[in-house]
């Protein structure tokens, strides 16, 4: 399935650059940097003779006035004083600016001014101030919303984040959707507020909706679902992320033993690599066999190289060798990185504690559970990461049971490490459950479960086995909101819902964190043709590791 | 996707604050203009214009006039340079701006006042009536002032000089690029046309196609002059010496273009099925037809042979050894065929010459 964000960015990516065949810099600030990376790739600008990139802060940069330059930053303060220097003293002969999201009428004035020798020829607002990830699922690169508690925002992230989904709202052309939140959470709610008045502020420029139905955000609070970031996922693109970290798309296998030099930094995007389009949500053992056949897919099509005799052939092989490297390139890649995959799999004794998490995550075995949880704390070369969250997930799961052993345990840990990061983020979790906010119910799949079984749904994933026993809270809001059966007590809408009944697209945002677990949830959702489309997006991608490290580092009063 | 265009509004904030800035241009020049004459004028009574040496006297008489035309700022008041901020000290001297008057500081390496003779600013300043200007007298300008008289001068006139040679052939390239792409379709046309012929005239037994023939050989034959051209641009942009690291970045870029361009543009002609269309019997030039196709295919490999030596040698660069060997191959075969069309279009042309 195409469409959706990938057609979306790709065609900013051509309106950025002028196809006027003459040579150009572009300039960029870090958040661009990120968001054009993810949305294009290097040949396509080189295309439209995009010869330099540089940041726009680097003042090192080397006077060449006979380029024509197109700046591509966000309108923030510090980017917009970078442009102001770069007037003053313009290092190349034209100037295009081009900002991610709306100008406010004082930073225009002060851009004129300074453009003593008038040398800005155009000037635009182009909508695209997200990470788009997949072609459904996006970031808005704030990793800590909250300020001094989970109700507060922080007054930046807030702006950001509203921001942001301004302009997926507007580049999505959904009109003007309705919204809605998680009863639950105080963030929610003050997010779809301002979101609210932004919507009503700037309805002018918003385009008319161009999709049947009714369209809808529905905001979502990672508090209420922990235990999707707390645990491991079995999914190409989730276990990637879970074990080696994908920042925008890459991945860095630089520690990796056995990884060939050309591959230590690889991309990993699915309008780039067909492979990867097809196997991104595939769990691991399905990868394995799919790997297996992409390598002998290889192997014949370079067995076929072997035989040049005739200048005929030549002639063949010099047309088809781009393609080929491609190939070449490709295959190594993933083997290389299910390779590597495999290596921590067994390292890190995931089978073993992918048990012990599903077991939490949907039965009711506090005994067992506790032993194997005393048998994973003894492994001498288990992670600390996971053992930290092995135990957050029995602190939440069995708070109420009478038996319950989270004091001694987090003791054990503590013995094992003394103070540290992780022990503080569990207990400060901890505390957030402990003051009853958030439903215990919801937290585990029991209650999720049986509202599936409800709906007589059987699930949107095939195969279960018993790693993957676990379903994200967000697989069955999803279920149930599609049905038009989510709880408007639960999940309220701002304004009362028009008679619309038929949805035509929905955009879902959780604050605090999305997984790619719960992107998978989406694609696969997508990738059947359904309606409505459903985007996801959040204010950043989390691991176990990251979200145990956001606790971390939030000041938490 | 939603792209607003705010340039209109920008011109008009513009243009509302070009006015002031084009009085404050003026003013200062003007200003800078009565100086240079000036000094000119007492430097060259007292005999001392290109000595290099004043007296105190004269030094005395220059200060006085400049103080003149421009009042100095009170430098009692100022603690620190209005643009660098540093403290002035008995080795941090304050300075006057001679063309503002303003305080400022000599540090040589923060540039905020510099001395500079006045020949030399005459000639930057480049108008008729500075012309008669030779003192070597130094004037003392701020950077404020420098900028406002000479960076819009400097941007112009970078802006107007030749564009460095890369840029040139890029657009040489860019001007080769829209002219196959605008005989490509006339070729796709008439090639089509003339397997339509081919099937008529199958059927009729009729036998006149050649001038449409003709035709297609002729536009086949401007494509690949276009081809070869493009691609000897290319090798010209590959081998211009780059001093810095940006350039040589701009250049490596334009190149990798260039060739990926080659690689699409020719993809097309090459899936081609020339010899078929090609193959037609006329006696009396058959010859010089061969010689013809003959030139087209070393063309044609050619184009190849480059394609593959830049795959080989990013092969080798990448270190992608199994590339290598079947590339080198390859390579071999296809130069040694080079070799026998060469021949053999020698032999041709040779006995064309003795008829």
């Amino acid at each position: 399935m195409s469409g959706l964000l990938n057609e979306v960015t790709l065609s900013y990516v051509d309106r950025l650059v002028e196809d006027n065949g003459r040579a150009k810099v572009l300039l960029l600030d870090s958040d661009t940097t990120a968001i054009l990376s993810l949305a294009s790739t290097q040949s396509r600008l080189l295309r439209k003779d995009v010869f330099l990139i540089d940041k726009i802060d680097n003042y090192q940069r080397q006077k060449m006035r006979h380029l024509d330059c197109t700046v591509f930053v966000r309108p923030t303060s510090a980017s917009i004083s970078s442009v102001l220097e770069e007037l003053h003293d313009p290092k190349y002969g034209k100037y295009s600016l081009v900002f991610s999201n709306l100008l406010r009428k004082s930073q225009l004035e002060r851009m004129a001014e300074a453009d003593d020798y008038s040398c800005v020829e155009r000037v635009q607002e182009m909508l695209l101030d997200y990470l788009k990830i997949n072609t459904d699922f996006f970031h808005c690169n704030v990793p800590i919303p909250w300020a001094s508690s989970y109700q507060t925002w922080d007054t930046e992230a807030f702006e950001t984040c509203s921001e942001s989904m301004f302009a997926m709202i507007a580049s999505l052309k959904i009109g003007k959707p309705q919204l809605r939140y998680d009863i639950n959470s105080s963030l929610s709610r003050q997010f779809v507020q301002k979101l609210g008045q932004e919507l009503q502020a700037n309805s002018g420029i918003l385009p008319s909706s161009n999709k049947k139905g009714q369209n809808l955000v529905l905001v979502l609070d990672r508090f209420n679902d922990p235990v999707t970031p707390l645990i491991s996922h079995w999914t190409y693109q989730a276990m990637v992320d879970e074990l080696l970290g994908i920042v925008n798309n890459r991945v860095d296998l630089h520690l990796a033993p056995d990884v060939p030099p050309s591959h230590r930094e690889i991309v990993l995007s699915q309008d780039q690599d067909a492979f990867f389009k097809d196997s991104m949500f595939l769990n691991f053992g399905d990868l394995g066999a799919a790997v297996r056949d992409y390598v002998q897919h290889y192997s014949s099509k370079s067995k076929s190289s072997e035989q040049l005799e005739t200048v005929a052939d030549i002639k063949k092989f010099v047309d088809m060798l781009p393609d080929f490297r491609k190939l070449q390139d490709n295959t190594t890649k993933h083997v290389s990185l299910v390779g590597e995959l495999s290596r921590l799999v067994s390292e890190e004794h995931l089978l073993e504690v992918s048990e012990v998490e599903q077991s939490l995550a949907c039965s009711d075995n506090h005994s067992s559970d506790l032993q194997s949880i005393r048998k994973l704390i003894a492994l001498p070369n288990l992670s600390p990461v996971i053992k930290y969250r092995v135990v957050c997930l029995y602190g939440l799961r069995f708070r109420t049971n009478s038996q319950f052993q989270f004091g001694q345990l987090m003791q054990a840990l503590k013995i094992q490490y003394g103070d540290n990061a992780l022990d503080s983020s569990v207990h400060t979790l901890m505390k957030i459950y402990s003051a009853n906010k958030f439903p215990q119910e919801d937290l585990f799949s029991q209650g999720s479960l049986f509202n599936r079984a409800q709906l007589g749904l059987k699930g949107l994933r095939g195969v279960e086995n018993v790693y993957t026993q676990h379903k994200p809270l967000l697989e069955s809001i999803l279920s149930l909101l599609v049905r038009n059966k989510l709880p408007i007590e639960k999940y309220p809408f701002t304004a009362p819902p028009n008679g619309e009944q038929e949805l035509g697209c929905v955009l879902i945002f959780v604050i605090g964190g999305v997984t790619f677990e719960e992107a998978r949830v989406v694609g696969e959702w997508n990738k059947l043709g359904n309606t409505p489309k459903v985007i996801l997006g959040g204010t950043d991608v989390i691991n176990p590791k990251k979200f145990l490290r956001v606790i971390e580092e939030t000041n938490w009063s | 996707m939603v792209v607003l265009d705010k340039s209109e509004q920008f011109l008009k904030l513009r243009c509302a604050d070009a006015d002031r800035k084009a009085i404050t241009r003026t003013k200062t020049e003007n200003r800078l203009v009565r100086i240079l004459l000036g000094v000119q004028k007492l430097c060259t009574q007292a005999g001392y214009s290109d000595s290099g040496f004043w007296g105190w006297s004269q030094v005395d008489k220059i200060r006085k006039f400049e103080q003149e035309v421009v009042v100095w700022e009170d430098g009692t008041v100022f603690e620190r340079c209005r643009f660098c901020g540093q403290k002035f000290t008995l080795f941090n001297r304050q300075h006057h701006c001679r063309v503002c008057g303003l305080v400022v500081c000599g540090d040589l390496e923060r540039e905020c006042s510099l001395e500079v003779p006045c020949n030399m600013l005459a000639e930057k300043l480049n108008i008729p009536e500075v012309e008669s200007v030779d003192s070597v007298y130094p004037l003392r300008m701020c950077t404020e002032c420098r900028r406002v008289v000479f960076s819009a001068r400097n941007f112009e006139r970078d802006c107007r000089a030749p564009a460095p040679a890369v840029l040139r052939l890029h657009q040489q390239l860019k001007r080769n690029q829209r002219e196959i792409s605008a005989l490509m379709p006339v070729f796709e046309a008439q090639l089509k046309g003339m397997d339509q012929q081919k099937s008529v005239k199958q059927k009729n037994g009729s036998q006149d196609a050649s001038g449409s023939l003709a035709e297609l050989k002729r536009t086949r034959h401007a494509l690949l002059k276009l081809f070869s051209n493009y691609e000897k641009i290319t090798r010209r942009v590959q081998g211009l010496h780059m001093d810095t690291h940006t350039e040589q970045v701009l250049k490596d870029h334009c190149v990798a273009e260039a060739s990926q361009y080659m690689e699409r543009a020719m993809a097309p002609l090459q899936n081609m099925n020339m010899p078929v269309a090609m193959q037609y019997n006329e006696r009396r030039s058959r010859d010089r037809d061969e010689i013809l196709k003959l030139q087209n295919q070393i063309l044609v490999m050619e184009e190849q042979q480059f394609l593959l030596e830049n795959q080989l040698m990013e092969a080798k660069s990448r270190r992608h050894l199994d590339e290598v060997v079947p590339l080198e191959q390859s390579l071999n075969e296809l130069s040694a065929e080079i070799t026998r069309y060469h021949d053999r279009l020698d032999m041709l042309e040779q006995l064309n010459e003795n008829i």
